[in-house]
């Protein structure tokens, strides 16, 4: 037979398309070409499958080998059509029954031995396959235990050329596995090697924290070096409430097509972390990639947590870039060759000096920035964006008792955790009509409308308000604010005390004073 | 001699403000002095504070001559009305009594204070200690009972300013008019004004809007509120601010009535601004008054050609060498009522957190940590008192600081 066609999988984003592998032998000078919009890294396909067949002692005829990856019009790039080029080629020659590989999808590096070797996004790769009908998936067996996790689909693994030749032969096996879908460890909040009792003599930062957490707003803590500010930050994802199963796949999906999912022991239902360095690229916050889009930073902290240090520092254009994802919950990806959409909800922290040196305002040391260097330092942070912080939190240099472990008040991760829990559940449950789950979405006009809390209580908050000394959004913040306190709190409503702390936590409308 | 039974005492004793220590007899013989008259009866006035009411109303009761009301009042002071009347006595008597003897009725008296109890009012008469101390400025005119719908201790010892106005007032009034308000609420001073349409329905629904404290003076009774198509408002009033009337419940506004209410307004404010007057606006009838008791006066500017400013630019001019000033922009009503930054600061209404925490602040900015320090407040406290200070305007934050406010 001198045509046959295998499935492979093309992902544009997290978006995946059946590629047909459409493999023709036909009597001419021989060659072997490959068309169908590869890019570079595809194109060298060709010559590991040629080598790798022949490792695999099936060497090609000396006739001409055209294979076409269909729909030809649509870019494709990586590594992981290998494994179909190679099938499709042999069932070409009939060493395999082409009738076999119906329905069937194929995903897989080769090594110039006929190894199979494992590839990125094999996750996004086999939902796509699952959703457009496919009913065999055979992926290297180190991907195994990440495409497990989709349902609905056979899953087969397999560790070289050979292993599958023999298997379509029916006279071998490939590797089921039965693996855990969720690491159990990730269930609760155990002990961990970062905890909120580690942060001693800051209550006043952990309680804002807690608050954070709760409402899921995102915040800006300014202090001077070595506070611990990061220290805070990196902390957060300990109290935030576990992902659930559709979450934790989402976020598993995006890290698994920049190669950082970690599924041996199944998917982790811990939020994410993600920290950029202020050096960071538009396109390695936001998403890019060479031709093919790539998501950035914010997508792997997406249900997560992304951390900001030095703010400030951070390039313009990569901190205005952040809007549209704070947003929307996504970024949108435009490449040359195509774009895409990953998801972007994250909770943002934003952590910055109180100036350049970063010594202003610090007991017992001298700022030697002046007023106007300190002004700009605080305006590289636009409006826009600092208008969609709920909470700043000042971070006070440690004090010397809570040094000698006088510090009171030691809140464990787990005991925050609960708190939080519960004041999402509250929240949860009144906004559950509006489609929301969380206080810090809440658009302010629905806000206004509908989470009024009783004159007594925000009749101040109101006269500040006329008195043209709070913004319409720096109102709404303290209204979304003090519902998460009373949340928190287990109040029914916030109360003038709770809209008081929320004006603190809120903090004035500059950051540093720069206005 | 009893005028009143013990019943007539105690319904009297239930409308006092609680905790008055006014004799029940003294006020209701004012109640029934009050119907006799009408507002600014000066000749009354001068009379009552010789005698009291109870022995007035005796005289008057007795129906006593010329010759045995001079016996009581004494010789100098006979010879101290005639010089203030230019008239004689006995005139003056005989016209008093002709005005008053057709009037007197206990039953009126009775019945007006039935019906203040039966609206949930109280009543003060000009001999209580609850009396307003700025009415007593209007001498021998106060009135002789003032009665109340609503929340008394507006009248005590606090800052109150007069705002009136024309009562077909245009955009430029009526904003005015709310900033004005707003700024009096900010430095929580009480708003007077008469409850007419116009510049004072402005006025008192601004105030309430930001939940300030309000007063409205009316021109009749309480029982009759006026005008119809503010009932609501002057409803809202008597539950979270105050009405005031010099009128019996049960008595209609009059012209005349209107312009003596004025003086009332004028009286109750420790300065009155008239935000829009035409050329023969009530307002500047009111400010009029308040000149005459040497209370500040403020007039809001308008367009030079605006038939709704002219009457304040005419009154500015023809008082320069009075207490009279152009209040150039809202936030001077503080100055006009001489309070300084001690007012500002003043910690009245202030919680025990918030008072803990200010008593903290240096000169210097400080930041929340060192508060809670030396205020010695937990994170919370701390957190609460410092919203609820810069929301009331004590402290501003200046980024990771907290300044106390003295300006």
């Amino acid at each position: 037979m001198a045509l046959a066609i295998s499935h492979s999988i093309s992902l544009q984003g997290l978006d995946g398309k059946v590629v047909s592998v459409e493999v023709d032998i036909s009597a001419q000078l021989p060659a072997f070409v490959l068309v169908g919009l590869p890019d570079a890294s595809l194109s060298e396909a060709t010559a590991r499958v040629r080598a790798a067949c022949g490792n695999s002692g099936f060497n090609f005829p000396s006739q001409k080998i055209l294979v076409n990856l269909s729909p030809a019009s649509v870019p494709k790039s990586g590594s992981s059509f290998d494994l179909a080029i190679a099938i499709g080629v042999l069932a070409a020659m009939g060493v395999v029954s082409a009738t076999e590989l119906a329905g069937m999808c194929l995903i897989g590096e080769l090594a110039l031995d006929g190894k199979v070797q494992p590839v990125l996004g094999v996750l996004p790769m086999l939902l796509s396959a699952r959703n457009a009908g496919l009913r065999i998936a055979v992926v290297p067996e180190s991907n195994l235990a990440e495409a497990n996790l989709v349902d609905g689909i056979d899953v087969l693994g397999c560790s070289s050329l050979l292993q599958l030749v023999n298997y379509l032969k029916s006279e071998g096996q490939l590797v089921r596995q039965v693996s855990q879908p969720v690491d159990s460890a990730s269930r609760n909040a155990a002990p961990q090697l970062l905890d909120l009792s580690q942060v001693v003599g800051q209550d006043e930062a952990v309680g804002g924290l807690i608050v954070a957490a709760a409402g899921g707003h995102h915040i800006s803590m300014i202090g001077a070096p070595g506070s611990g500010k990061t220290m805070l930050a990196e902390r957060l994802p300990t109290i935030l409430p576990r992902l659930s199963i559709e979450e934790s796949l989402e976020v598993a999906a995006v890290e698994s097509i920049v190669g950082m999912a970690r599924l041996e022991r199944g998917l982790s239902l811990q939020p994410r972390f993600q920290a950029p360095h202020h050096s960071a690229s538009v396109a390695a916050i936001i998403g890019g990639g060479n031709s093919l889009p790539k998501p950035g930073a914010v997508s792997k902290a997406h249900h997560g947590v992304l951390f900001l240090d030095e703010a400030p520092e951070f390039q313009v254009n990569v901190l205005e870039a952040l809007r549209e994802s704070l947003e929307s919950g996504q970024v949108q990806v435009n490449r040359s060759a195509g774009s895409a959409t990953f998801p972007a909800q994250f909770q943002l922290v934003l952590a910055a000096n109180p100036c350049p040196c970063g010594n202003y305002g610090v007991i017992g040391k001298d700022c030697r920035c002046g007023v106007l260097r300190r002004r700009r330092y605080g305006a590289r942070l636009s409006g826009p964006l600092r208008d969609r912080l709920d909470i700043r939190l000042d971070i006070q240099p440690i004090s010397v008792s809570a040094v000698a472990g006088l510090a009171t008040g030691v809140t464990t991760s787990a005991q925050a955790l609960e708190k939080v829990t519960s004041a999402r559940m509250a929240a949860a449950e009144r906004l559950n009509a509006w489609g929301y789950t969380r206080n810090a979405q809440m658009p302010g006009p629905i806000l206004k409308a509908n989470f009024n809390p009783g004159r007594k209580a925000i009749a101040q908050l109101d006269r500040h308000l006329a008195a043209g000394k709070t913004s319409m959004r720096g109102y709404d913040r303290c209204l979304r604010v003090a519902w998460t306190i009373a949340d928190l709190e287990g109040a029914t409503s916030p109360t003038a005390e709770h809209v008081f702390q929320a004006v603190t936590l809120r903090g004035p409308d500059q950051l540093m004073g720069e206005e | 001699m009893t005028l009143f039974s013990k019943s007539e005492l105690e319904a009297v004793s239930s409308v006092l403000i609680s905790g008055s220590q006014s004799k029940p007899e003294t006020v209701l013989a004012s109640v029934a002095l009050s119907h006799l008259c009408e507002p600014g009866d000066t000749f009354m006035g001068r009379l009552f504070e010789k005698m009291g009411s109870l022995a007035l109303l005796a005289a008057l009761v007795e129906r006593l001559d010329e010759a045995g009301m001079g016996e009581r009042l004494g010789q100098d002071f006979v010879q101290e009305l005639e010089d203030a009347y230019e008239q004689q006595f006995s005139q003056l008597w005989t016209n008093a009594t002709e005005r008053w003897c057709p009037r007197l009725s206990k039953n009126q008296a009775i019945e007006s204070v039935d019906q203040i109890a039966a609206l949930g009012g109280k009543l003060v008469g000009w001999n209580c200690e609850e009396y307003p101390q700025g009415l007593n400025d209007l001498d021998a005119g106060k009135p002789p009972v003032i009665w109340l719908l609503g929340n008394p201790e507006l009248l005590a010892d606090v800052p109150r300013v007069s705002v009136v106005g024309t009562r077909s007032s245009n955009r430029y009034g009526t904003s005015v008019a709310a900033d004005i308000s707003a700024v009096a609420v900010q430095n929580r001073i009480v708003t007077v004004s008469g409850g007419a349409i116009g510049i004072d329905a402005v006025v008192h629904q601004s105030t309430l809007a930001l939940e300030g404290d309000t007063i409205a003076v009316m021109a009749g009774g309480l029982g009759k509120l006026y005008p119809s198509t503010n009932l609501q408002l002057l409803r809202r009033i008597a539950q979270t601010g105050l009405l005031v009337a010099e009128q019996p419940p049960a008595v209609s506004v009059s012209k005349w009535r209107f312009l003596m209410r004025n003086r009332l307004i004028a009286a109750l404010g420790d300065a009155t601004v008239v935000v829009q007057a035409g050329r023969t606006s009530g307002a500047l009838s009111t400010a009029k008054h308040a000149l005459s008791i040497h209370r500040p006066v403020a007039m809001v500017p308008g367009p030079i050609d605006s038939a709704f400013s002219v009457g304040c630019h005419d009154f500015l001019n023809a008082n320069l060498e009075h207490d009279v000033q152009l209040l150039a922009r809202p936030q001077a009503l503080p100055s006009l009522l001489g309070m300084g930054s001690e007012q500002i600061i003043a910690t009245a209404g202030l919680g025990a957190l918030e008072k803990r925490a200010l008593d903290a602040f240096s000169d210097q900015g400080m930041q929340a940590w060192e508060v809670q320090r030396l205020a010695g407040l937990t994170v919370k406290e701390t957190q609460i008192a410092l919203g609820s200070l810069v929301l009331s305007g004590h402290v501003e934050r200046e980024g990771t600081h907290y300044v106390k406010l003295t300006k």
